[in-house]
């Protein structure tokens, strides 16, 4: 939040008539929040992350991709055990899942998910711009987005002068763009000119050449950035190959090689944030879950209903968040794979109001065209 | 419709030859945008392509999208309507078809200013400097039954490197063609890098010269006095990092960069 002085004024007068409790509140509101979404790309088993215990039909369905050993979370579900960071923070209420959750999309293919769990919409294609960049828009929050990718997400797309960060493989000399930055000129050359003021603004970190695909450096700027004050307020990262139709594994294997990057992601983030991790909330995206049923291939196909890892220091309590449709095969979308009772756009739009300090129910007019969405922020988060 | 597959198997390519199988061809009756097809096996796609390609929404978004990629984002139906002309004159010829493309662009060129995607912008500066990629047709050509070389596979490790990979393209669509969309710190940065690291090592041994530089400007540019004026701290260098100076600044110009 930017402390003008109008905010500094109203903060002021409260303090005045009010005790001891409110201006403890507005100093945690005046603390920057942040915003990190990781996309799961290629589906990511909801079931694989967040078993459900002891459940008959799934131990008979998925012979060959049950986990020996989960960590446990509750009675109900437990946690693969490559997502140790989450049982870590579980621990201290810095955890949470939700679980049997979806994007309302039903059909299979990664294309339109894919594009749909970017845009928030119904209809593949027809919007052009992301969720987190119209929440960011209508939040009044420019300039303050910072993707970890090399073309800029269509999730953070639909607000301007976002960053992004995935270093080139050689240094280039500051000299370079200071030479050219002068000629241009006019209107139609803003775009370019706010982009080099943002190139040039970078702190040093940012500049130095480094292999992209180490993800761990990656992610170790995206704390720095985040951590600063003035820094970007979202991150988004970007991981594929979540799509496993054959060898999928258990406690190993494809889908726990995926699982183990969004680990790492988590655990660098929790480890540089410090403080700033109290003021954060962690979450993933994917476009579908994937089927109960194991293939011949001991794989799984295109699902469903999934699950969202929720990890920092904004979230209300350690928990499983979820309305359990069950496994049993009346209870199954299409008779296949796990339903979604919860449209996880809700829960994105209750994250976005409590990082961006929005009313949930303007957001849900301004990013998702006043779709039924429930505020789950009091369920969910910290407010 | 189906009944369509390939023929391939572990020895030879995956885009080789298709064949019809009657036994896969789902037989009866078709509809397609209101347009009954009675069952005619194999002869049925090709009538239904036919008539999806002469549909005048399809002339008209293959030519919005033609326009797009060569004139502006966002094209006007005076940018439009003689493409979509010259498709209805001259029957989809290509050749036709792109001519009344190329016409518009020339007449637009000074007020709309596309801003090239990273692969165009390459392919510009390659001929703008007579670079030594992309890598003739020969030098290309290898049998699949080996891998690559470095030489061959330099190109698309570059597009990859300046964001704009062959083999990444986001499906159904493709890469897109609105300009905003490739504008971003890192995606511009990408092309400081290439043209003052990478490109330097891409000029031919006799092209190195200063004097080089200034007749290319000049064969390309109305304002090439002005672009050189920029360069000329650096005109008597002709090592790798002299030219990555020189190139850095021209290649990221505005009228360049096309913008």
């Amino acid at each position: 939040m930017n402390c003008t002085r109008r905010n500094f004024l109203i903060g002021g007068s409260t303090t005045l008539f009010l005790s001891g409790y409110f201006p403890k509140i507005s100093f945690a509101s005046m603390q920057k929040k942040n915003l990190i979404i990781i996309s799961l790309r290629g589906g990511m088993d909801g079931l694989t992350a967040v078993p459900v215990i002891g459940d008959k039909r799934l131990k008979k369905l998925r012979k060959k991709l049950i986990l020996e050993d989960v960590l446990n979370l509750n009675s109900d579900f437990g946690l693969h055990p490559k997502l140790e960071i989450f049982h870590k923070l579980w621990q201290k209420n810095q955890a949470a899942f939700v679980h049997a959750t979806n994007i309302p999309y039903t059909g299979r293919s990664h294309f339109d998910g894919q594009n749909l769990m970017e845009t928030g919409a119904h209809i593949p294609y027809k919007e052009k711009t992301g969720w987190l960049g119209r929440g960011l828009l209508a939040s009044n929050i420019i300039g303050k987005g910072l993707a970890i990718s090399l073309p800029m997400p269509l999730l953070l797309r639909g607000v301007s002068q976002n960053n992004n960060f995935f270093p080139s493989p050689d240094f280039v000399e500051t000299k370079l763009i200071d030479q050219i930055y002068n000629e241009f000129k006019g209107e139609h050359n803003e775009l370019i000119k706010s982009t080099l003021d943002t190139i040039r603004q970078r702190p040093l970190s940012m500049q130095i050449a480094t292999d992209s695909d180490d993800r761990k450096k990656l992610a170790l700027e995206a704390a720095k950035q985040l951590k600063d004050q003035s820094g970007p307020r979202v991150a988004v990262f970007d991981l594929d190959g979540f799509d496993t139709h054959a060898a999928q594994g258990g406690v190993d294997g494809a889908h726990a090689d995926e699982l183990e990057e969004v680990n790492k992601i988590v655990t660098i983030l929790h480890e540089n944030l410090g403080q700033a991790f109290d003021n954060t909330l962690i979450l993933t995206l994917t476009e579908f879950g994937r089927t109960i049923k194991q293939n011949g291939g001991y794989g799984t196909e295109h699902g469903y209903g999934s699950a969202i890892l929720m990890a920092g220091g904004l979230l209300k309590k350690s928990q499983v968040y979820t309305d359990w449709p069950g496994l049993k095969k009346k209870e199954l979308f299409e008779g296949r794979d796990l339903n979604s009772t919860i449209d996880s756009r809700a829960v994105y739009n209750s994250a976005m109001s409590v990082c961006f300090n929005q009313d949930p129910e303007f957001l849900r007019k301004e990013v998702f065209w006043g779709d039924e969405l429930p505020d789950l922020s009091q369920e969910l988060f910290k407010i | 419709m189906t009944g369509w597959a390939q023929k391939w198997d572990r020895k030879n390519l995956e885009t080789g030859d298709i064949w019809f199988d009657q036994e896969m061809h789902q037989k009866g009756d078709k509809v397609v945008l209101g347009v009954k097809y009675k069952n005619d096996a194999k002869r049925e796609l090709a009538k239904v392509i036919h008539d999806l390609a002469t549909h005048p929404i399809c002339i008209k978004f293959v030519s919005t999208k033609l326009c797009r990629h060569f004139i502006t984002d966002e094209p006007t139906d005076e940018m439009i309507n003689p493409v979509i002309e010259a498709w209805n004159k001259s029957n989809g010829s290509l050749i036709e078809i792109h001519k009344a493309v190329i016409t518009q662009a020339y007449k637009y060129n000074e007020i709309t200013h596309k801003f090239h995607p990273p692969e165009i912008w390459l392919m510009q500066l390659s001929r703008m400097f007579d670079l030594n990629i992309p890598l003739s047709f020969e030098k290309m050509n290898y049998t699949f039954k080996s891998k690559p070389n470095n030489r061959q596979r330099q190109l698309s490790w570059i597009l990859r490197e300046i964001g704009h990979s062959p083999y990444r393209a986001k499906q159904p669509n493709g890469w897109s063609d609105l300009e905003v969309d490739w504008v971003s710190p890192e995606l511009l940065l990408r092309r400081f890098w290439f043209a003052s690291v990478e490109l330097p090592m891409l000029v031919k041994s006799g092209n190195r010269s200063h004097g080089f530089i200034l007749s290319c400007l000049k064969n390309n540019f109305e304002d090439h006095k002005n672009m050189a004026s920029l360069i000329d701290n650096f005109r008597f260098g002709t090592s790798d990092y002299d030219l990555g100076q020189k190139y850095g600044v021209i290649c990221n110009l505005p009228g360049v960069l096309k913008i």
